[in-house]
C-alpha cells in the first residue's frame, strides 16, 4: 500500500534528512517509527503527504508516485492520508466544530451533511460537549483529539501521527494512543512516529527504527530498544 | 458548486470580520494610494483641458493697408475660414476699430481727440484650431502687398508648445511613479494583511483543502478592498474641493480657466471611478493571489 523505494531527502541547507530508505507498509497495519530527535521520522511521514518531495527515489501510495502527482491530486491524497501533528495544527480562529467542518466544506460537502457528521466524529473522540470552544480553551489532550477528529473526518485509509503524544502527559498520551488503536481496529492503517518508549513497549506492534536518516531495524513485533 | 460558492463567500466575510482592523488598515492605505493616482489623473485632465482652451485662443491679427477694399478683405476672410487650420476669422472694419479703440481708452480723452476711423486700419482676427498653425498662416499672408502687418505672439506660442510638451513628459513620469508606488503599496499592505493567515493557509493545505478553496476567499477579500478603496478615493476626490473652498474660498486662477479649481465634471468623476475600481479590483486580487501563493506551496 505504501512503499518507499531508495528514498533520499536532502534539504536546501545540505541536511540529509533520510538516506536510501526502502520500506513498505501494508494495509491495516499499526506501525511505530522510532528514533531520536532529528533522526528523520517526521521527514519520512511528510514525504508521504507530499509536504516534501524526495531528492532521490520514489514514494508510492497505492498506484500513485507521490512525488510526481499533480498539485490537484495532492489535496486528494491528503484527504486519503490523514495526518496528526505534535503541535496539533488547529486553526486558532475557528471553533472545534469549525476546525472539523472546514475539512468537509473544502470538498464541497453540503450543510446538512456537515451538521450531521461533525457531532458524530466529535462523539467518537469524546468531545461532543466542546464543539463550540476555541483551541485556546482546550487542554493539550483535547486539542490532539480534535486534530485526530479532523484527520478522520474524510475516513482516510491511512493515518499518520507525528509525535502525537509529544506535548502530552503520559496519561493523556496513552488515551490518544488508545484512540489511534481504535481507529486502526476500524481498518485504517496507522503509522506513528514517536520516541515514547512506554507506548511502543505496551502495544508490541511493528517498530521501524531510524537513525541519522537510515533504517537500522524493522521488527514485526518490536520494542523501543 | 453552489455550496462551494456559498462557503467561499462565507469564508471571505469571516476573514474580514475576524481581522477587521487589518482590513480597515489595508483599505485605508489602498484608498490613499488610489487617491494619489486619481487626484493626479484628475489634475492632469484639468490641466490638459485648460491648456487646450489656451491653445485654441491665441489669434493672429492681420492689419490691412488702406487700399484694401472691404470686399477684398471679406474674400480673405472667406478663403481663410474654408481652411481646416482656421477656427474663425473676424473682420474688424475701420469704424469698428475706432469703437474698440474708444472703448479701451474712454478714461483717457486726450488719446481720443485726434483719432478718426480713417487712420485706423481694418483687420482680420484669426483663430487657429492649433497654435502650431499660426506661424505658417502668418508667413503665407505676409507676402500679400495689401497687408500692412501681422501680429502674433510667436514667443508665447513657442513657450506654450514647449510647456505643453514638457508637461506631457513630466506627466508620464509622475503618473508612472505614482502608479508604481500605488502598486507596491497595495501589494505590500494586502500581503501583510494576509500574512497573519499564513499558518492557517498552510494548515488548510496540509489537511487536504484545495488551493482554490483556500485562495478564493482571500482573492475576494482583495477585490472587496479594491472596490471599497476606489469608492473612498473617488469620494475624497469629490469632497476635497468643496472642503477646500469652504476653508480657503475660491481659488480659481482667472488666466487659466479651470486650473485653479479641483472640481471635475461628473462624467470625468464617473470615468475615474470606473478606472479606479478596475485598478483596485485587479491589484487587490493580484496582491491576494501573490500573498497566498507563498503559503500554498506546502
Amino acid at each position: 500500500m505504501i512503499k518507499y523505494e531508495g528514498v533520499t531527502k536532502v534539504f536546501p541547507d545540505g541536511t540529509v534528512a533520510v538516506r536510501d530508505i526502502d520500506l513498505t507498509f501494508k494495509e491495516g497495519e499499526f506501525a511505530f517509527v522510532v528514533g531520536p530527535s532529528g533522526a528523520g521520522k517526521s521527514t519520512l511521514l511528510n514525504l508521504l503527504i507530499r509536504r516534501y518531495t524526495p531528492t532521490k527515489g520514489d514514494v508510492w501510495y497505492t498506484d500513485y508516485n507521490v512525488g510526481r502527482i499533480s498539485a490537484g491530486r495532492v489535496s486528494r491524497l491528503r484527504r486519503e492520508i490523514g495526518m496528526v501533528f505534535q503541535d496539533f495544527k488547529l486553526l486558532p480562529r475557528f471553533t472545534v466544530k469549525e476546525n472539523i467542518a472546514f475539512g468537509l466544506e473544502a470538498v464541497g460537502r453540503g450543510r446538512q451533511e456537515v451538521r450531521e457528521l461533525v457531532p458524530f466524529i466529535l462523539k467518537l473522540v469524546g468531545l461532543e460537549d466542546k464543539m463550540n470552544r476555541y483551541p485556546r480553551q482546550l487542554s493539550s489532550g483535547e486539542a490532539q483529539r480534535v486534530s485526530i477528529a479532523r484527520a478522520m473526518v474524510h475516513e482516510p485509509k491511512v493515518l499518520l501521527a507525528d509525535e502525537p503524544t509529544g506535548n502530552l502527559d503520559s496519561r493523556t498520551g496513552w488515551e490518544i494512543v488508545q484512540l489511534l488503536q481504535q481507529i486502526n481496529n476500524w481498518g485504517t492503517t496507522v503509522i506513528m512516529a514517536t520516541h515514547d518508549r512506554d507506548v511502543v513497549d505496551s502495544l508490541r506492534n511493528r517498530v521501524v527504527r531510524i537513525e541519522e536518516g537510515m533504517i537500522v531495524e524493522d521488527e514485526k513485533v518490536g520494542s523501543y530498544d | 458548486m453552489i455550496e462551494t460558492v456559498r462557503l467561499i463567500i462565507k469564508n471571505t466575510f469571516q476573514h474580514l470580520a475576524r481581522n477587521f482592523w487589518h482590513s480597515v488598515a489595508a483599505i485605508l492605505v489602498m484608498t490613499l494610494a488610489l487617491y494619489s493616482v486619481v487626484y493626479f489623473t484628475a489634475s492632469a485632465y484639468r490641466y490638459n483641458e485648460a491648456l487646450r482652451e489656451l491653445r485654441s485662443k491665441p489669434q493672429l491679427t492681420v492689419f490691412f493697408k488702406d487700399e484694401a477694399t472691404e470686399e477684398e478683405i471679406l474674400n480673405w476672410k472667406k478663403s481663410l475660414e474654408a481652411r481646416n487650420e482656421v477656427k474663425e476669422a473676424n473682420y474688424i472694419s475701420k469704424e469698428e476699430a475706432l469703437v474698440l479703440y474708444q472703448q479701451e481708452n474712454q478714461e483717457r480723452p486726450e488719446l481720443l481727440e485726434f483719432v478718426t476711423a480713417d487712420i485706423l486700419p481694418a483687420s482680420l482676427e484669426i483663430s487657429t484650431t492649433e497654435v502650431e498653425y499660426q506661424e505658417s498662416i502668418a508667413r503665407e499672408l505676409a507676402n500679400s502687398p495689401r497687408i500692412e502687418s501681422i501680429i502674433f505672439h510667436s514667443d508665447v506660442v513657442q513657450k506654450l508648445l514647449r510647456l505643453s510638451n514638457a508637461m506631457k513628459v513630466e506627466g508620464f513620469v509622475w503618473a508612472g511613479s505614482l502608479l508604481t508606488v500605488a502598486i507596491i503599496t497595495i501589494l505590500v499592505v494586502v500581503g501583510i494583511s494576509i500574512s497573519s493567515y499564513g499558518e492557517e493557509i498552510e494548515i488548510m493545505k496540509l489537511v487536504g483543502a484545495g488551493s482554490w478553496y483556500v485562495r478564493f476567499p482571500f482573492v475576494i477579500q482583495g477585490i472587496i478592498y479594491g472596490v471599497v478603496a476606489a469608492a473612498l478615493a473617488i469620494g475624497m476626490l469629490y469632497a476635497m474641493p468643496y472642503l477646500k473652498t469652504a476653508i480657503v474660498g475660491e481659488t480659481d486662477l482667472l488666466f487659466l480657466p479651470g486650473l485653479g479649481t479641483d472640481i471635475v465634471s461628473s462624467w470625468v468623476l464617473l470615468r475615474l471611478w470606473g478606472a479606479a475600481t478596475i485598478f483596485g479590483i485587479v491589484l487587490g486580487a493580484l496582491a491576494s493571489w501573490l500573498a497566498t501563493w507563498r503559503y500554498l506551496r506546502v
